[in-house]
């Protein structure tokens, strides 16, 4: 919506002694007017209006205008508009004057000049502009003047008819007045809002919708309410459209900030509901690992008791004197069962059996620990066995992916905070960089190195990955709730927004990114160890 | 040759027994063990001939776990009685505290069934010894239990919710109460908001940490207009809650999982609780020891030992093992002083080891060591060097005594 014409002459308030003038870019003539009468400065489109400007500065302006001016100096607080021609020039402008803050200079503006060319072609010319209003109508001119909302009526052309402060001060306008000017040559007007313009020129109520867009001043991001309505003139015909508009940032962010807590607290109960789940099965399960452990444990040992003995009994077979059938039947049997491999492959076989129940019993601690219900109160964490459960609960999204190197630093001390939300914020991040792997397209594993290490006040921690890394223009907004990269429906958007959420408010910790897209993407968090004033569980 | 030790397993699922009988089966010539499916079997066991140690699972259909261990206490009160359950619910866990001193989750190693057995086989050996039990026998004062401490296990034990019935316990004394205030807002806790309340220091503190004030505070109060000989309380008091909250951040750090640590943590608080038996026993010979020491040739337990035979270190541990606290903190409480004494095993720490790191943690902390340690600091502040460098204490110390928020109240480096 705005372009940089809106910010320039948003500028203009206070007198400009740079040699670059604002004024400089403005597209129609504007003069800047000393109070001794003296044109001090004016714009190319003013200067190609009349050869007598060509003589140079100081001239004065034409007797036409001091009137104007006079008034404009006499009472700053009303909008001096006057339609006049310049000096020998053919066009009868419409012209604005504005006394400066300081009150040394007038700045007087050029409306749109194809309007006031052919002032019969439009009705609503005839009536004026709202200086005009203010004259005929001085009860209307306040009511839209004082009106609290941003609000602006165009006629078919989309000039400004009317417009209210709120609508000057909310975008940046004032000190310029507006009537007559074309909407779309004050602004960069982007092709859908026009398509919205058109559609309420032809009759249509257009409901209110939310926008957002990029100041060019300071690039922020900003939100818009707005609404087109038509309005008709006395004959039936439409006139125009009125324009309603709000700035809603401040609730949009509060909203995005409030789903972001949203979104954690339904993670939280989502992993919380898994804790309850996964607690009833490590019950039910513990039994039978005890029970598995104790006779795998019994095995590991008996088989190669046995298998000692076999050898014994072997030799002593070859010394003792036995019928041969006798022989025959015993290497008969030991050929059935396959001896050799029984006895090479008996203990191998339990101690795999071991690993695998070892691995099974992790799982579901790590589940159950990983999913606890958070403590409100902070708890004594061992980041790194936080990091290792966040690796064996993630282990289906990413083992076909990429591999997990782990570097974890053995002397990191144990410290306050809240372990299953740092386990959640660690999973996320495995989440992210393992997408960013797929997003890579690369051929083979991907590779995320999690690392460590005790510092003296508090832990780092870095979350490396070779994937396909974030471009620098994104970098500043990957923490921002709902910004996501990804394709619908493969993430949310909230992963990274959380794991700040949990770091920065839940731990007073930092959490920042460096990318070199296609080499290398770490995330360093880093936690300390004592924190003054722990809050509770991150909470809406 | 001593007769085997008996042990009976009792657990409602046959493979879990059956599986036990072989993984312990290596151990058939020392022990004999017996396995019953129901506590009502395990009950007729013990009335034919009764075991040294009972392993029993909580959840059994009929007679439950808890249920029968209680019996077994109130009938044969030397048993050892030890659960093996697949339960790890908090709560279970707390009700279980008062019958059965040891708690074991599954699945449970054999090699970990193995080491508590023995652990408790050996201070059951080492209590019950005839020339011990003769030195400790000059103490004719016996205190039993505290009655608010007894009234808090009670409800522990039988509420089933047990952290109300604790606070209401709790605030129906009012001395212990603002001395458990006192303790929730003391700069060890390093809490991060003033506790004004009974309940909610209750629910911060945890009802394990709770024991030991209400123990120390009972006792204390018992003692009251009984001459201890200058003993300084409010000192102990402090230094036993600072002891036990570091001893749990130690064990973390040393990677003991959470229940230990809290045991270890509960060893910690009460390490020192024997000094109160020594004072009100004989209130002059140890302040005597008391000024011994402060001359600063000896610990106070050498000068203890010199002029009891013995040192409160033991004596605190003998006391709660009468009163039925569990071997793991008995045996931290006994073998704090130096750990090698208590021939744990060499690679596995024990509550001893975990106290013992933690008094040398506040030692430096107090002294405001430069860190990091030398070792000949450690020789000369009486710690058990070769225990420290077994697990690796003597390096990381510094670090854990930084990261460690009931320490340091001194600047950091």
């Amino acid at each position: 919506m705005m372009n940089t014409e809106r910010s320039t002459a948003a500028s203009l308030a206070p007198p400009v002694v740079t040699s670059a003038d604002p004024l400089d870019h403005y597209p129609l003539p504007a003069l800047r007017i000393g109070v001794d009468k003296s044109i001090t400065y004016a714009n190319r489109p003013a200067l190609a209006l009349s050869t007598r400007l060509h003589d140079g500065m100081g001239t004065l302006l034409p007797e036409r205008h001091e009137t104007y001016l006079a008034h404009a100096i006499a009472s700053p607080e009303e909008n001096v508009v006057a339609c006049a021609r310049f000096y020998d020039s053919n066009t009868v402008l419409q012209w604005s004057y504005h006394l400066s803050a300081d009150g040394h200079s007038v700045t007087m503006f050029a409306a749109d000049v194809k309007t006031l060319t052919h002032p019969a072609n439009d009705t609503l010319s005839s009536q004026g502009t709202a200086g005009a209003s203010s004259t005929r109508d001085p009860l209307l001119h306040r009511f839209i003047e004082h009106v609290p909302v941003a609000v602006a009526m165009f006629d078919r052309n989309m000039r400004y008819l009317l417009v209210s402060r709120r609508w000057l001060e909310d975008f940046d306008f004032l000190p310029r007045k507006l009537e007559g000017l074309c909407h779309y040559d004050l602004h960069h007007i982007p092709d859908d809002w026009r398509a919205r313009h058109r559609r309420a020129l032809a009759g249509e109520d257009m409901p209110p919708v939310e926008i957002s867009f990029t100041r060019p001043d300071d690039g922020r991001t900003e939100w818009l309410s707005t609404q087109a309505l038509p309005w008709t003139r006395d004959d039936g015909e439409i006139g125009g459209i009125l324009i309603f508009a709000q700035v809603i940032t401040a609730r949009k962010e509060a909203e995005a900030a409030k789903e972001s807590q949203q979104a954690l607290l339904r993670q939280q109960q989502k992993m919380e509901s898994l804790g309850t789940l996964s607690g009833g099965i490590a019950h039910e399960i513990n039994s039978p690992i005890q029970y598995i452990c104790d006779n795998l444990g019994f095995l590991e040992n008996a088989i190669p008791d046995l298998v000692t003995l076999v050898s014994l009994y072997h030799e002593t077979l070859s010394h003792a004197d036995l019928p041969e059938e006798i022989r025959r039947r015993v290497q008969d049997a030991e050929h059935a069962i396959d001896l050799s491999f029984l006895s090479s492959e008996g203990e191998k076989a339990v101690h795999q059996a071991t690993s695998g129940i070892r691995a099974i019993s992790r799982i579901v601690t790590a589940i159950k620990t990983f999913s606890h219900p958070g403590h409100i109160d902070p708890v004594p964490v061992d980041i790194n066995s936080v990091i290792r459960d966040a690796v064996v609960v993630s282990r289906n999204q990413w083992k076909h992916i990429a591999e997990i190197d782990e570097d974890l630093d053995d002397s990191m001390p144990i410290f306050l905070g809240h372990g299953e939300q740092l386990g959640q914020a660690i999973l996320n991040l495995i989440v992210n960089a393992t997408q960013a792997i797929e997003d890579a397209n690369k051929t083979g594993l991907g590779k995320i190195r999690l690392h460590s290490q005790a510092k003296d006040d508090h832990a780092e921690i870095h979350i490396e990955d070779n994937g396909a890394g974030i471009p620098a223009h994104l970098i500043d907004k990957i923490f921002e709730p709902f910004f996501t990269t990804k394709a619908p429906g493969r993430g949310t958007g909230q992963g990274l927004s959380i794991a700040h959420t949990i770091i920065s408010r839940g731990h007073q910790g930092t959490i920042h990114v460096e990318s070199d897209p296609g080499h290398i993407t770490r995330f360093t968090i880093s936690l300390p160890y004592r924190v003054t004033n722990l809050p509770g569980e991150v909470q809406a | 040759m001593t007769p085997p030790t008996r042990i009976l397993f009792v657990d409602d699922d046959p493979m879990v027994l059956q599986g036990l009988k072989r993984a312990l089966h290596r151990h058939h010539e020392d022990w004999s063990m017996r396995f019953c499916e129901s506590a009502e079997d395990a009950f007729t066991e013990m009335n034919h001939i009764p075991a040294d140690i009972v392993i029993s699972d909580l959840r059994m259909p009929g007679m439950d776990g808890v249920q029968f261990l209680e019996r077994v206490a109130s009938l044969w009160p030397s048993t050892i009685r030890i659960i093996l359950s697949g339960q790890t619910e908090r709560e279970t866990l707390l009700r279980a505290i008062g019958p059965a001193p040891q708690f074991l989750s599954k699945p449970c190693s054999a090699e970990h069934l193995e080491t508590v057995i023995s652990r408790s086989l050996r201070l059951r050996h080492m209590l019950n010894d005839p020339s011990f039990l003769k030195r400790i026998g000059q103490l004719r004062n016996l205190p039993s239990p505290p009655g608010i401490y007894s009234r808090l296990m009670e409800a522990i034990r039988n509420d089933k919710t047990p952290l109300d019935a604790v606070g209401r316990i709790i605030a129906q004394d009012i001395a212990f109460s603002t001395r458990l205030l006192q303790i929730a807002n003391s700069p060890i806790f390093a809490l991060p908001m003033t506790i004004s309340n009974v309940a909610h220091a209750t629910r911060l503190l945890g009802l394990d940490t709770i024991r030991a004030p209400a123990l120390t505070h009972g006792l204390v109060s018992s003692l009251h207009g009984i001459d201890l000989g200058g003993l300084p309380i409010e000192a102990l008091w402090m230094d036993g809650i600072q002891c036990g909250t570091v001893t749990r951040h130690m064990a973390l750090n040393m990677r003991a999982p959470s229940d230990i640590a809290n045991e270890a943590a509960l060893a910690g608080m009460l390490h020192g609780i024997g000094q109160l038996l020594l004072a009100m026993n004989d209130p002059r010979r140890h302040r005597a020891a008391r000024a011994a020491a402060q001359a600063g040739q000896l610990s106070l337990t050498e000068a203890e030992e010199r002029l009891f035979g013995f040192n409160h270190a033991l004596a605190g541990g003998y006391l709660l093992h009468l009163w039925g606290f569990p071997d793991a903190v008995v045996e931290g409480v006994i073998g704090w002083p130096f750990p090698s004494k208590i021939n744990a095993l060499p690679n596995l720490p024990t509550t001893a080891d975990f106290v013992h790191i933690a008094r040398v943690a506040m030692q430096l902390d107090r002294q405001g060591s430069d860190l990091p340690i030398e070792a000949d600091d450690l020789e000369d502040s009486g710690a058990d060097v070769a225990r420290l460098v077994a697990f690796g204490a003597q390096n990381s110390l510094p670090q854990w005594i930084r990261s460690c928020p009931h320490l340091g109240h001194r600047p950091l480096p």
